[in-house]
């Protein structure tokens, strides 16, 4: 079947126009950070410069080498690594699981139990602040990583939603065939479902990873000493309690520095998932 | 698949038993007192803090501070989660409004045996309103026992650019004979000029605190249960201030005070007054590039008293604390203790709280203001303190200033807006008045 | 064994082995969730104060007490204002997805740009934004200021302009996420369809509209929920950017009412009772929208 030559010429139009509209989104969201980039390299002073400099003259480096000084950097970002990191390995496990349960599996009270897990989601954080409080003093785990780590680690609600949907759309036959020949449920899930979702895996790694790293309420709360802090933590306490002296390039200097590993992992990471996918299954 | 699931378990296991090693506080030996400290402040003020608790370790060797800083706006949070769960800090920052609920609840201990006697200041040298923000006799806050001890006291005073002054043709009054409103209008007149990029206002927004009293008015009545904002007086001086701006054009409005605060504009030398406390005295050594000094506040053309406010943050010792020693030792060092005193006064953060040193060595810096005995007056003699830290909660104070900016805009006239918000207030007064009583 | 048996033995099989695969999930919500949401829903009966350390039954007068506010329901409206943003950040998102789809040049990296929002902490995203809208300075006034001689709003401090902002954020914030997602089922989709369509003579839009739309609906779906129980309990973006939710409580949001009852007035019962309240609302709201689903999404043949 050969293709037309305007569908060919649509299709080069169409390509025109996605690009110059997604340029401008990309810029609309860059803009911020480039902003951010550009304050980060000035002095203290001239961040209310008027008209503003996009690149100031001369950059000035030493916010990045001042912020290590000023606050426990360093800690804060090997602690939001333990953490984020134990939370995305184990929680990725367990969440699967879930999801491969609800969406293959039939056990009694199934409906009812997603039902409960989608329900948790529905209450504002805030008040379950003290009372989880109050369980993890007894537990003796304030001011360690613990309350950080272990209950996120046992599962993520929207990874499990997610993926009950997704494995939805995965036939049954696949399930029928590997019964047949004889395999375990625990063989099925991790040798045939679980391949099947990359993509869909590393959409929710992404974000799971990400909303624990961003985490402010969860250390703020639970932990007390800087040694303990996580680097969210250590950002906002470079805000002084008078707002007019909050210096910005060193707030911006830490985000950046923040960030800058999360940004590179995604770079990184996408292309190995997002684009080795194999279309597979039953069609 | 082998391999790499046995790796991701190893990783796993490895980085679970290193967050539940870590979380271990500071060293020290077993049987040494712990306490812990908990206050918040920009990275100067919390470096200070932890060479000051070196200090005092090196004074009380046997005891081990565990200093937490959080950051301001989740102190309530944290400490309220703290408070619920009995894990009372042994020491934390108190703010006087607080002082009135929490030793009503028994949260906080009462120090009056302490201050009486002990080893490290002595009470007739610290100012007696710095103490007197943290006194409660059971029924009204500013008298009685004592709950907290000054962090320090921050009056609230007036600044002036003198090289603008110098270059309008403005004398400033001299310390003792202040300006009628009149006066300070017609000053400010003369100190606006420019536009755009060079615009120079002759004044920050005024301090309404200032206004109000000054012209013998006040948010409440003498024994704090009934709104006064009707009051004739106040809504002058509300209208006075809005008009400020709206009339004079003297002062930045709300829009561009959102864009670019006052105190960042006088710092660049584009307004002429602005009210300061001791607090700022750092920054401006560092950064203005201008003389400036202290004027004493205007005042009413109808009373001639002058009034503003002053401030500050004290510590206070949990009621239940199993070092109460310590902790109490720990509140008066930080508060009194000598160097930390001097250290404060030299980096331009606070005056002393030990009058001596405050006469003495403070008046003798050879550093801006000039007229640093402004301070102490408004500290020794007509600064007073904030009207709603006198109440069981300050919410009918919230809601005033929820609304506040449409007097400044325009929008409305004060008495208008008094007229609207008064039934409100009270009503939330009425509350928390009954609050107190249960 | 009877075939009768051996299928009996499996089902049994099958349900031991569901629960061992959700008892990690299972254990975290009763653990972390159930009990703490069972004490905040007691405490929602009481007056449970800390500092007063009052702790007795009240009865409904928790619930009277927030359902006579007229804060309360001002921070309902404002609540239900957040919601304004999903429409709009799905769709963008989806033509995102496509584009990255067809692999228009630079896609990759256009990528992690659009990711970029969700990815950075909610401190600087503030400090940032503040700054961006800043009546005379920011990025925007200025700009408008320079191309079209016009003056803009005061975008964080007007009651009227307040609320937009913080949508405008949100928008921004999400459509990086929301594309990762729908990207994913993108791929999921055959290339065969779109080959019989186009053997059949359709148009990219047809197929669009006739294919792609049809089977986005289950993430869709999953984007609408889970945006919805987030957009609601907006709180962390009221608290960054206003002082006491904003001139005229102009940007509070039923969480932020739910934060300043329990942290700042220290009244933990009424702040359970007014989450506990709020969170039933958006149980209702989340099972109807299962229930409509079945209009609209398409579950997998």
């Amino acid at each position: 079947m050969t293709v037309t030559s305007t569908q060919t010429a649509q299709r080069r139009t169409g390509t025109v126009v996605s690009f110059v509209l997604m340029l401008l989104g990309a810029l609309t969201m860059v803009l911020p950070f480039l902003w951010m980039l550009s304050t980060s390299l000035k002095q203290s002073k001239l961040v209310f410069e008027f008209p503003p400099k996009w690149i100031p003259d001369p950059p000035d480096f030493a916010n990045y080498a001042e912020v290590w000084d000023v606050a426990p950097l360093a800690t804060g970002l090997m602690n939001s690594a333990i953490v984020t990191i134990t939370v995305v390995l184990v929680g990725t496990l367990s969440s699967t699981m879930a999801a491969f349960a609800f969406a293959k599996l039939d056990f009694p009270h199934k409906r009812l139990l997603f039902v409960a897990l989608l329900a948790t989601m529905m209450v504002p954080g805030v008040v379950l602040i003290i009372p989880q409080f109050l369980a993890f003093a007894e537990l003796g785990w304030i001011d360690t990583l613990l309350p950080l780590i272990v209950p996120a680690m046992l599962g993520n609600i929207t990874m499990i939603f997610f993926l009950r949907q997704y494995m939805f759309g995965l036939s049954d036959e696949l399930m029928d065939a590997a019964k047949l020949d004889g395999a375990g449920f625990l063989r099925i899930y991790w040798s045939i479902f679980l391949p099947l979702c990359k993509p869909a895996i590393a959409a929710n790694v992404i974000i799971v990873f990400m909303g624990t790293w961003n985490d402010y309420m969860g250390p703020l709360i639970f932990t007390n000493s800087p040694e303990n802090s996580t680097v969210q933590l250590v950002i906002a306490s470079l805000s002084s309690y008078y707002a007019e002296q909050t210096d910005f390039p060193i707030v911006m200097a830490a985000s950046i520095i923040a960030v800058l590993p999360v940004v590179l992992l995604f770079a990184g990471a996408q292309r190995y998932f997002v684009d080795s996918f194999a279309i597979s299954g039953i069609k | 698949m082998r391999t790499r699931t046995a790796a991701v378990a190893l990783i796993a296991a490895a980085t679970l038993v290193l967050a539940g090693c870590s979380g271990g506080g500071s060293g020290g030996q077993p049987g040494d007192h712990k306490i812990t400290f908990m206050g918040w402040g920009s990275p100067q003020e919390v470096s200070v803090f932890k060479d000051l608790i070196k200090q005092y370790e090196k004074k009380y060797p046997g005891v081990k501070v565990d200093y937490i800083s959080v950051p301001a706006a989740d102190f309530p949070t944290k400490l309220q989660t703290m408070i619920a769960s009995k894990k009372v800090p042994d020491v934390f920052y108190l703010t006087p409004e607080n002082v009135m609920p929490y030793a009503k609840s028994g949260i906080i201990a009462d120090l009056s045996d302490y201050v009486s006697d002990n080893e490290i200041f002595d009470e007739k040298n610290v100012w007696p309103n710095a103490i007197n923000m943290y006194r409660y006799d059971g029924t009204d806050p500013g008298k009685g026992s004592i709950y907290g001890l000054p962090k320090d006291i921050g009056p609230f005073a007036l600044a002036y650019n003198k090289d603008l002054f110098a270059k309008a043709g403005v004398t400033p009054p001299a310390a003792g004979t202040p300006w009628t409103w009149d006066e300070f209008v017609a000053a400010a007149k003369k100190l606006t000029s420019g536009s755009g990029n060079d615009k120079v206002y002759g004044s920050a927004p005024y301090s309404l605190e200032s206004a109000v009293w000054s012209n013998g008015a006040d948010w409440l009545n003498a024994d704090h249960t009934k709104v006064t904002v009707t009051d004739q007086k106040f809504i002058e001086a509300l209208q006075w201030v809005a008009d400020l701006g709206l009339k004079e054009g003297v002062v930045p409005s709300s829009e561009e005070e959102s864009s670019l605060g006052s105190f960042q504009r006088f710092l660049d030398g584009k307004i002429g007054m602005m009210g300061i406390g001791p607090w700022s005295q750092g920054q401006f050594w560092d950064e203005a590039k201008f003389d400036w000094d202290i004027m004493p506040w205007p005042v009413s053309p109808t009373t001639h008293t002058q009034a503003t406010w002053y401030g500050g943050i004290g510590f206070a010792v949990g009621k239940n604390s199993k070092n109460l020693k310590d902790a109490e030792n720990l509140a008066a060092f930080l508060a009194f203790n000598e160097d930390a005193q001097k250290t404060n006064m030299e980096k331009g953060q606070a005056i002393p709280n030990l009058i001596d040193m405050a006469k003495g060595d403070y008046l003798k810096m050879d550093k801006a203001p000039a007229n640093k005995e402004e301070f102490l007056r408004i500290v020794e003699d007509y600064g007073r303190r904030a009207t709603q830290t006198y109440t069981y909660n300050s919410e009918w104070f919230t809601l005033f200033n929820t609304d506040v900016a449409s007097v400044m805009l325009g929008e409305k006239s004060a008495a208008d807006y008094v007229k609207q918000v008064q039934p409100e207030m009270q009503e939330l007064l009425d509350k928390g008045i009954a609050e107190q009583g249960k | 064994m009877s075939s009768v048996q051996r299928a009996s033995d499996m089902r049994r099989h099958e349900k031991a082995w569901g629960w061992v695969f959700v008892a990690p999930i299972t254990l975290q919500i009763l653990l972390f969730c159930v009990a703490p949401v069972a004490i905040a829903i007691v405490a929602a009966f009481t007056n449970w104060n800390v500092i007063k350390g009052t702790y007795d039954f009240v009865g409904i007068d928790n619930f009277v007490e927030f359902l006579t506010d007229k804060k309360f329901w001002v921070a309902s409206a404002n609540t239900l204002f957040m919601l304004l943003p999903i429409p709009f950040y799905l769709v963008l998102a989806v033509l995102f997805a496509i584009g990255c789809h067809r692999n228009t040049p630079g896609s990759k990296l256009f990528r992690v740009l659009f990711f970029l929002p969700y990815i950075s902490s909610i401190v600087a995203l503030v400090v940032m934004w503040k700054w961006l809208f800043n009546y005379e300075y920011g990025l925007i006034n200025q700009t408008l200021r320079a191309w079209f001689g016009i003056q803009g709003p005061n975008w964080l401090g007007d009651p009227a302009w307040i609320k937009f902002t913080i949508v405008l954020m949100i928008v921004w914030k999400m459509i990086g996420i929301s594309s990762i997602y729908i990207l994913a089922a993108l791929k999921n989709i055959p290339g065969t369809y779109y080959e019989a369509a186009r053997l059949d003579g359709a148009g990219p839009i047809r197929s669009f509209f006739s294919i792609t739309l049809p089977l986005l609906t289950p993430v869709l779906f999953f984007l609408v929920v889970i945006g919805l129980i987030g957009s609601l309990q907006t709180f962390v973006e009221v608290q960054l950017f206003t002082t006491d939710g904003g001139r005229n409580y102009s940007a509070a949001t039923i969480t932020y009412y739910v934060w300043q009852k329990a942290f700042v007035s220290n009244e933990i019962g009424l702040a359970s009772s007014v989450a506990f309240f709020f969170g039933l609302v958006i149980l209702a709201v989340t099972l109807f929208q299962f229930r409509l689903s079945r209009r609209w999404v398409y579950e997998g043949e």
